[in-house]
Order: C-alpha cells, then structure tokens, then sequence
C-alpha cells in the first residue's frame, strides 16, 4: 500500500502599465485651380496611460492512492480567487504650435479632452475531483466546483458545475481477447456535466448614468459635455449554465494503424445571457439583457488517423493521413416570443434560419407583371417592370408580401435556408521517403447557405449604390431585352441596400435567386521538402539541411456565384459582409541548416 | 475513515468560503456615474439638461426642409411629395433607441424624475425642469404633427410594465392639453436670460405660439373642437413676446441686402433670432448646406412659390396681364427684393468657385438637373469660397424668429376675426419695412389666385388671412415651416399639383443672365456638338399623408 497527500498553494500577482503617445500631423492639399491651399485635419497630441492588477490565488490538495494493484483513486480539492482591476486614462489636445515637438503644453486648443475608462470583477472558487480506475478498464472522474462572482447580484452569484465522466476499455475484457488482434484496443466514454459562463460586461446588473463626452451642439458658446439616463438593468441575473452529453467510442485497429474516435453529445445551453424579445419601441431603450433563452445542440464528431510505412525501391516509405469531419445544429428550446415574431429567436427555431422569398425569375413584359400577384409593398424607388425580380404568391392571396413576419402570418416569407456551417471537415496527410517529403492540409465547410446582406456592395456593385465600383461579374450580368436570362435584373441604382434595415424592398428582398452556396473547401498549405542526406552534410560539419517549398491558401473550390466572396471570410460590418482582409495566397522557398 | 474526513471537512471549509463572502465580491463601476450619486447640485441638472440640445434641428434639416412641400422640387423625388411614402419598417421618429424619438422621451422623463433631489433652490430646480418639459413638448408636438395620435408617457417605464408600453394611442387632445401644460410651466419658471442659445422663457413663449398655432388652426380646419382655445393661446404668447421688447427685426436699413444677411452671417443676429443653432469654424463643428446648394445634390424652388413674391410697388405679380408665360429673364424685375435674396436670378452673381480670384459669375441654373425648377435657393448660402467646401459652412440655422412670433399673432388674430390695421403694423407691416415693401392694409383686395389655392378659407377677413399666408410663405421659405403650414391648413392638396419650374417659350437658344450671349438651348435632339446646357422641365405629380407607425 502507497498513498500520497500533496498540498499546492499559488498566488499570482500581475501589474501590466503601458503609455501611448499619438500624434496627428493635418495633410495640406491645394485646389485642382491651386488658387487655395485646404487643410485637412487638426494637428493635435493624445496622451494616454492604463493599468492593469490582477491577482489570482490557487490552493488545492492532492490524495492519491493505488490499492492492491488493480484500484487507484486521486482525490483533489482546492479553492481560487481572482482579484481584476483595470483602468485607463488619456488627454487629447488639438492645435500643435509646431508639430515636431508634439507636447501637451505646446498645444493651443483651450478645450482638450480626456477619456477614463476602468473596471473590476472578483471570483472564488472552490472545486475538488475525484479519479477513480479499477484494473485499467473501469475509469471514473467526478468534478464539482462552485463560483461566486462579482457580475451579478448578490443573490444570484453562485453557480454550481458538477460534472461525471466514466469510459470502459472494453479490449481489456477477458471476453475481448479473441478479437484484440483486429481492434488492439476499444473504449466506450460517456460523460455528463455542467459548465458556467459569466460573459457580461463588469457591472451588468448596476444602471449607470451615460456620459457620451461632448454634445454635438454649440451652447452658451461652446459645446459642453452631457450625461444620460441609464439603460434598463435586469433585477435577476445569473450564470448561464452549459449542460452536455456525450457518449464516445475510440478504436484502434490494424496492429494500430487506423485509430478512430467518434462522439455524439447534446449540449444544453439553459438561460443563456442573451437580449431578451423586442419590446415596442415607445419603451424607449433596449431590453435589459436577462437569462434569457435555452437551446439545444446536437451535433457528432468523427476522427480517423491512419499510420503506416512500406518499402519502396528498398527505402521505407512513411505515410499517414487524418480526417477530421463535424456538424452540429442547434435549435431554440426557451425564449419568450408571445406574436411568434420571426427575426426574433423562437421555440423550435434552428439558429441560422433565412427566412425570404421563392425567386420564380424576371418578369417578361408589362402583362406578366399585371397577370402576376400584386409586388407592389416590396417596390422600392421603381415600381417592378419587365427584367425585374418575381416572386412565388405561396400562400396564393393575389400579392406578395411579408405578412406581419409572425409564425402564423409570413406572408410569402418561406424558410429558404440556414447559414450553420454544416459538415465542417480537414483533412491533412504526409508522405515521406528517402529525405523527400510532401504535406498537404485541407480545409472546408460541405453545407451553408449564405444570404450577401443589403449592403454588400462587392457583391451587388451599382445596384447598391452608384458610386460602387464597375464589377466585370455585374456589368456582364445584367438583365437587357436582349439578354433575359441574366443574373442580375434590370440596371438601376438604390435598387438594395438603401431602405434601411430589414426593408423589404426592391432587391433587398431575401430571396433564392441571390442565396449562395457557402460551401467550399481551401488548400490551406501544401509542403514540398528535402531532407539531404547525412553522409554528405556531415562531411560538410552540419546537422541537417533542408530545402523546402510552401504555399499557403494556394486554391480553393468557391461554390458562390461569380466566386466574388471569400466563403470563409463572410464577416459582417456596418458595410456588409464579405468586406474582410482577403487571405493571402503565400509561396514560400526556404532553405534551413541546422549546425 | 481518515481520508473520508479529509474530504468532507475540506469541502465544507471550501464551501463556506465561497458562499459566506458573497458582499465581499461586491464591485462598482469605478468609471461611471452611479444615479445615487447625481443629482446632487446644480451643475447635476445642468449637465442632464446639456443632453436635451441634440434634439433642436441641424442646419440641413432646416435650410433643406422645404424640399417636403410645395415650395420646392428636388432630386430626388421627395418620397413623401411624390405620394410615395410608405410605412418603414424602421423610422427615426420612431424607434427604441433613436435621439429624436421614444429614447429621447425617456431621456427626459427620468431627468423629470429625479431632478427634485438636488440641493438647489427651487427656481434653479423649477429652471432646469422648465427645460425638460419644453423640449418634451416640442417632442410630443412633432410626434402629434407627425403621427395625430400618439401615446403620452410622462413616467420611464421597465420591462416588466407591459401594460403601459402595450396601451393604444391617446387621443390628440390629451397629448395636446399636456403639450400645453409643459409649455406654461416652461413659460412660468424659465428663467428670463440664459446663455446663448439655451432655453429661456422667451424660446418657450415663442414655441407656445407656434405649437399653439399649429393646433388652434389644424382644429380649425377640421372642425375639431376648442379650436379657438389654442388659436387664443397663440394669439396671448404671441404677444406677450411682443411687448416683452426682447426682439427686434435685424435690419441696417438697407432692404436689397438685409434679408440675405440675416442668413448668411457666420453668427446670426441675437436681436432677431430666439433661438438658433450655433456653428463655428473654430468649435470645428459646421455643416454642408452651402456646399449642398452649390453641388450636386439638388432642389429648386417651385413656381408657385416665385408667383407668390409681390411686386416691389406691393402689387400682386399674378394680376399682370400675360405673368403666366413671363420669362425667368423677365419675371424678376420690380419685385419684392426678398425674391433677389432668395432665388438665383439673372441680376445674382457670386464667387466662381473654379476660379476665385476672378470676377463674380452669375450661376447659371443647372435647369432640369440639379435645379429643375430654374429657380436655385440662395437664401443661407455663404458666398465665401471656403465655405462652399463639403462640412465648412458657419451660418448658424434659425430655429425660431422674431418675425415669425409676429405672423403668428397676425395671423391668430386674423383666424379668431379680431384682426386690425394697428395689429398689422405692429406685426406684418414691420416685416414689410425691413423688405423695402409697401405696407399691407386691411382693405387689401381678394387674390383670386390665393383663394384657389386655399380656397377653405371663408369668413370677413378671408382676404386678409390669404395675405398673412403669402408673408408668411416669402418671409419664412427654406426654413423647414411650410409642410406643416399646409397640413394645419388642410390644403394638402397643394402637393398633389404638378409642380412647375421657369417658363419657357419653346425651342430656342436663351440667356438667362443677360450678359449678351446664350448660355441653354432646349432642343428636340441631343446635337452631336453641343455648345449650350440642354434643358428640359419636369412635370411631378405629388400627394400627401400622416405617417404611419412601424409596427415594433
């Protein structure tokens, strides 16, 4: 019999400080008729400083034990506390007397201004966790921990984590051993627990007067600063809890050249810190954030790996490969949506859903518009004419509208799609033989739909305003009397993007002639390498030499149309999505000597 | 058993640990302001009411408004104008968050909820919440004028007040007597002078007339009651203000440029001006709309509105034998010099702005393009070439005016039928002065051409309103009035007609400066060599509506 007891104590005490120092210098042009001379832009020094303490302390104890060979057991528990303040603070003054000695105090402008901005959050906890294995082939682990922490009220701070996770090697069965040289080894695992999340801002549930600095108007001669009612707080707040299920199984076959592990699990998100419904506008701010909605995951991750070598012309050959494929959705269980509101989450909502309009193609001519139901609610600066959009009258009431956008009343609004990245995958294999080598590295998403957003103008070009760039994919592509069968319908300008959010008009109408294929898979690196041989480099006193050329997101399958999008970079902003830094395509050639 | 000990007593010791200490994790904000602790001084109200001034115009919404009614055209097509407004599905006026609407009003409420704790006497208390229920009035009356009925709240709500934020609209005349009610106590408790351009009893006096105004007549029109209640109201602000002795008319006594000035000035004249919105170059905060005139962006006024414009002897252009097919180089002779002040017209000429150190150009209209009228506002352009830069202009934007508060009470009286010679010479005749113009009497003879226009005007003194009507269209054009003129007035109509710009003969060549040579051509084809501009008129048929409310 051996047992151990081990104690650990740490503490860690962080003081990050930094300073920074802009400068601003105004650009000076002339006038095409260089009769003036503009400036543009005000010279000025911005002096900031922040700080940042944390202090974090551990201590936990360690009891292990191993009894009569085949039962051993760990048992630990601690406790922790987190201690996180931040501040910072800078001056801004406009209005350099010379802008080479760029100083607060050479500076003109009476009205500088200055900027402060800091918080603090606390947290204890305490955990333990118990191991438990029996003869190699039973294993159990049991956590619970406990949080308190500062960002919520005070009867609300303390969440609660137990978690259990036991696995069963079966291929250690006596029972197994006839098959043990097929499967060298198999576990099952299965696991059940709680996690906590506490992503709010420092002072979620503390109403706090708004001050936004100076106010646009000038009172009194200048423009002062103002302050502002407080934003709604919610009265109850409190950790949003993340509950999974998962049950696994890895294998190992082949003498252990294939190994495998597949997982399917059920992650429970239960009040989840999320903005509540909308509430009629007349209440005058936005709804506190509460814990607002539960939803379901359920998704399966699948793993194989597979090792091997043989010889080729008398020279082993080593070559391995894995494949990495996923998917998950995930479906509202809870949130409180009473009109059924559809941009708004409701039970049964998949995450990701678009909802729009059947695109049934161009109207031919004047007649087909009249014999077609009424578009005229989703008109926007041009009434609808032949060469423009048209649309499937599904709940075939004579006009195509959007309803109240509710669960009982969409009008023709239908579930057209969903933008989940389904079946993410990657795969990357290596080959090497005799010093060469190649390693490749794939990367994709099978599924997703992607709607471009009213005001992606990379992809909409002058139908979303005219001052857009002239795109080859649009000016090609645009619907004449003579070119019906175009993409994009009859030229105008404004024709998406301008009518404001969530409109509903004109080209802005979500719809399934312009939802793309998000699918895609990339080359993320591709390796060619040569490792030269011993005998020579050693005559020459080095180690290794290697010679090697890399490239980097060198191709890709692109399923949107015209390919105008990068799919793995639809990131959204105020200027729509797909506006990202580009990935670039690199090329490398190296040579690395190692002495 | 030792082990099992261990374990129990460390969990217990761990867990108390965590539970016990709950206050002591305790956190407040160590960068914002905590409401417990405002709301201690003066300076407290005074920084909360700071935050109420973003709701007055900007200078685009003012000098730009008029493009929402019948005294100009623009490009493009001004939605509402053309009859083409529908419901949005998000609208500033009405939304959550936005500064000019429901946010604003909570804004103001919690102030009016809070303010009392101060430790400040009461008339600096009664001062600051005199400022909050003005401008809660100016609000609920843009929203009434915008809307008809609304609900009034006059107490934030919380989420949980589903009840309050659910509840159907009020009925105009609850919102309109509680627009009143914070209108008297801003008159009652304002204090008489203030800072610049900050809220003062006389700003609230003069809104009092307006809004007032706006009600008795809107009511009027309609037949709603106590129409003569407001108009009565109006009438009593109005000359309060008066005989207050406050305000003057700016006036060098030179008519051919005062009434351009008045406008253009980097800072607005304080005897005429109540209240205006202040822009300085040196604040770095200015705006555009001399650059918007000049650019490409554009609006003309409307021929209506030129036909509107007396002639200098006080003679009506529209009783002239053949005034009708009168030529933009014609028509501007002999007439009343606000015309000059307010139109390009061929006797005008400014800064060349590709070519400053030149002589002053005549701008010739871009007709059919940026000006399709012909008839190119110059009223609040600053004929300065650094000016006509994008974001450089300083001319501070008229909120309210002196001559305004003078209309109104001219024509309040002229509504409720007390109208006399004496009140036209204390009012629209002081305006006439300053124009250089004849002054109106009360024996002014019918205009047919008014009454077509207006034509639910009836009563003795129909001749007179119409004329009040016509000063107040010259005297107040571009200054963001007339759309809601002609709403209270219930001649909506008047946006239904086909807007028209300068008459033209026929094809042909024309000067419209007069320097001697042609400067248009209007002609059936493009030439392959074109020398002149190519013009063309635009005929628009327009309507109007109330505004619907989104439906979040």
């Amino acid at each position: 019999m051996n047992n151990k007891l081990r104690g650990f104590v740490s503490y860690t005490f962080r003081n990050i400080t930094g300073n920074n120092q802009d400068n601003y210098i105004p650009i000076f042009y002339q006038t095409a008729d260089e009769t003036r001379t503009i400036q543009d832009g005000r010279s000025g020094i911005g002096v900031g400083s922040n700080q940042t303490i944390q202090k974090v302390l551990n201590a936990y104890m360690e009891y292990e034990q191993t009894l009569a060979a085949k039962h051993y057991l760990k048992v630990m528990a601690g406790i922790g506390s987190e201690r996180y303040h931040t501040e910072s603070n800078s001056i801004f003054r406009n209005d350099l007397i010379n802008t080479g000695t760029p100083t607060l105090q050479l500076a003109l402008d009476p009205n500088s201004s200055f900027t402060s901005d800091g918080g603090e959050y606390a947290l204890n906890s305490a955990y333990s966790r118990i191991n438990y294995t029996y003869d190699n082939k039973y294993l159990l682990e049991l956590n619970a921990r406990m949080d308190a922490t500062s960002r919520f009220p005070v009867n609300d701070r303390v969440g609660y984590f137990p978690s259990v996770s036991a696995g069963w090697r079966i291929s250690e069965e006596g029972f197994f051993s006839g098959l043990k040289s097929v499967i060298n080894d198999a576990k099952f695992r299965f696991s059940y627990g709680s996690l906590g999340n506490q992503d709010v801002s420092y002072y979620e549930y503390i109403a706090s007067l708004r001050s936004e600095g100076k106010i646009g108007n000038i009172i009194g001669g200048t423009h002062p600063p103002a302050v502002y009612a407080p934003g709604l707080v919610s009265s109850s707040l409190t950790w949003e809890k993340q509950n999974s299920k998962n049950l696994g199984i890895d294998l190992a076959l082949l003498k252990n050249r294939l190994s495998t592990s597949f997982d399917y699990y059920i992650r429970d998100i239960k009040d989840m810190l999320t903005v509540p419904q909308q509430l009629p506008a007349v209440l005058g701010t936005a709804p506190p954030l509460t814990n607002a909605a539960d939803l379901r995951t359920k998704g399966w991750e699948m793993t194989l790996t597979w090792n091997d070598k043989f010889n080729v012309a008398g020279s082993p050959l080593s070559y391995n490969f894995r494949f990495v494929l996923s998917d998950n959705q995930t479906t509202i269980t809870k949130f409180n949506n009473p009109n059924g509101l559809i941009k708004d989450w409701y039970v049964g909502k998949k995450v990701g859903e678009i909802w729009g309009m059947i695109g049934d193609g161009f109207f031919t001519s004047d007649e087909d518009v009249a014999n077609h139901a009424d578009q005229s609610e989703l008109d926007g600066y041009y009434g609808f004419q032949a060469g423009d959009p048209k649309y499937v009258d599904l709940n075939g009431d004579g006009k195509i509208n959007i309803g109240k956008q509710t669960l009982t009343d969409h009008g023709d609004l239908t579930i057209i799609g969903n933008n989940t990245p389904r079946y993410t995958f990657g795969f990357n294999t290596s080959v090497a033989w005799k010093g060469f080598d190649v390693s490749i590295f794939l990367q994709g998403v099978g599924k997703r739909d992607y709607w471009p957003g009213d005001r992606t103008g990379y992809f909409w070009g002058q139908y979303f305003a005219p001052w857009e760039q002239v795109y080859k994919h649009v000016i090609d592509n645009v619907w004449t009397p003579e070119n019906p069968d175009a993409y994009f319908p009859r030229f105008a300008g404004w024709r998406v993007g301008d009518f404001g959010l969530d409109a509903w008009r004109d080209m802005g109408v979500v719809q399934t002639r312009y939802l793309q294929n998000g699918a895609y898979m990339r080359i993320k690196n591709l390796t060619l390498g040569y490792n030269l041989p011993a005998e020579i480099i050693n005559k020459l006193g080095l180690k290794q030499v290697r010679l090697y050329l890399s490239g980097e997101n060198i191709g890709e399958i692109n399923k949107t149309k015209f390919k105008v999008l990068d799919p793995e970079a639809l990131t959204s902003s105020s200027w729509g999505t797909g506006k990202a830094y580009p990935f670039q395509r690199t090329y490398s050639a190296g040579l690395n000597i190692t002495f | 058993m030792c082990k099992n000990k261990f374990l129990l007593l460390s969990l217990i010791i761990t867990g108390s640990i965590v539970t016990s200490c709950k206050k002591e994790l305790d956190r407040f904000p160590i960068a914002t302001i905590a409401p417990q602790t405002f709301f201690k001084t003066e300076k407290d109200l005074e920084l909360f009411t700071n935050g109420f001034y973003g709701y007055i115009p900007s200078a685009q919404t003012i000098m730009e408004g008029d493009g929402q009614s019948d005294n100009q055209e623009t490009v493009p097509r001004n939605r509402v104008v053309e009859g083409a407004h529908l419901i949005p599905s998000t609208d500033s006026r009405w939304s959550t968050n936005s500064s000019l609407s429901w946010g604003y009003l909570r804004n103001i409420n919690y102030f009016l909820e809070n303010y009392s704790k101060a430790d400040a006497p009461d008339a600096a208390k009664n001062h600051h919440a005199g400022i909050a229920r003005f401008f809660r009035a100016w609000f609920y009356y843009d929203m009434v004028a915008r809307f008809g009925d609304v609900p009034w709240y006059s107490k934030t709500m919380s989420s949980e007040d589903t009840e309050q934020f659910n509840r159907p609209r009020d009925p105009r005349t609850l919102v309109m007597d509680s627009v009143l009610a914070d209108l008297n106590f801003a008159v009652a408790n304002l204090r008489t002078t203030t800072p610049l351009w900050t809220i003062h009893k006389y700003v609230a006096l003069a809104f009092k007339a307006r809004i007032c105004l706006f009600e008795g007549t809107w009511r009027k029109y309609r037949q709603l009651a106590d129409a003569d209640k407001f108009l009565t109201q109006a009438k009593e602000a109005a000359k309060e203000l008066i005989d207050a002795n406050k305000y003057t008319l700016y006036t060098t006594g030179n008519p051919d440029v005062d009434y351009y000035n008045l406008f253009q000035m980097d800072a607005i004249s304080t005897s005429e001006v109540i209240l205006a919105r202040e822009y300085r170059t040196d604040l770095n905060i200015m705006h555009s709309v001399t650059a918007d005139i000049n650019g490409g962006y554009g609006w003309a006024y409307t021929k209506s509105l030129i036909n509107s414009y007396l002639m200098k002897d006080g003679s009506r252009f529209t009783d002239k034998p053949g005034y009708a097919t009168m030529t933009y180089m014609q028509e501007f002779a002999n007439r009343d010099p606000r015309l000059l002040q307010t139109s390009v017209n061929p006797f005008y000429k400014r800064f060349n702005p590709s070519n400053i150190t030149g002589p002053k150009v005549s701008p010739n209209p871009r007709i059919g393009g940026a000006n399709p009228t012909g008839y190119a506002q110059i009223k609040f352009y600053q004929d300065d070439p650094n000016k006509v830069i994008y974001g450089q202009s300083d001319n501070d934007a008229p909120i309210i005016r002196y001559a305004e508060a003078l209309l109104i009470y001219a024509e309040a009286r002229a509504e409720l039928g007390e109208l006399t010679q004496a009140d036209l010479d204390l009012t629209v005749n002081k305006l006439r002065a300053r124009a250089g113009m004849p002054a109106l009497t009360m024996a002014v003879s019918l205009d047919p051409v008014l009454a077509a226009q207006y034509p639910n005007v009836s009563g003795p003194m129909k001749n007179i309103v119409l004329e009040i009507r016509r000063e107040r269209r010259v005297e107040l054009v571009s200054e963001n009035l007339r759309y809601l003129d002609l709403m209270r007035w219930k001649v909506g109509a008047l946006l239904a007609e086909v807007f028209k710009g300068a008459y033209f003969p026929g094809l042909g060549e024309y000067d419209l400066n007069l320097d001697g040579s042609p400067e248009y051509a209007i002609v059936t084809a493009q030439p392959t060599n074109p020398t002149l501009a190519l013009l063309m008129l635009l005929l628009i048929q327009t309507y109007f509506c109330l505004m619907g409310i989104p439906a979040i």
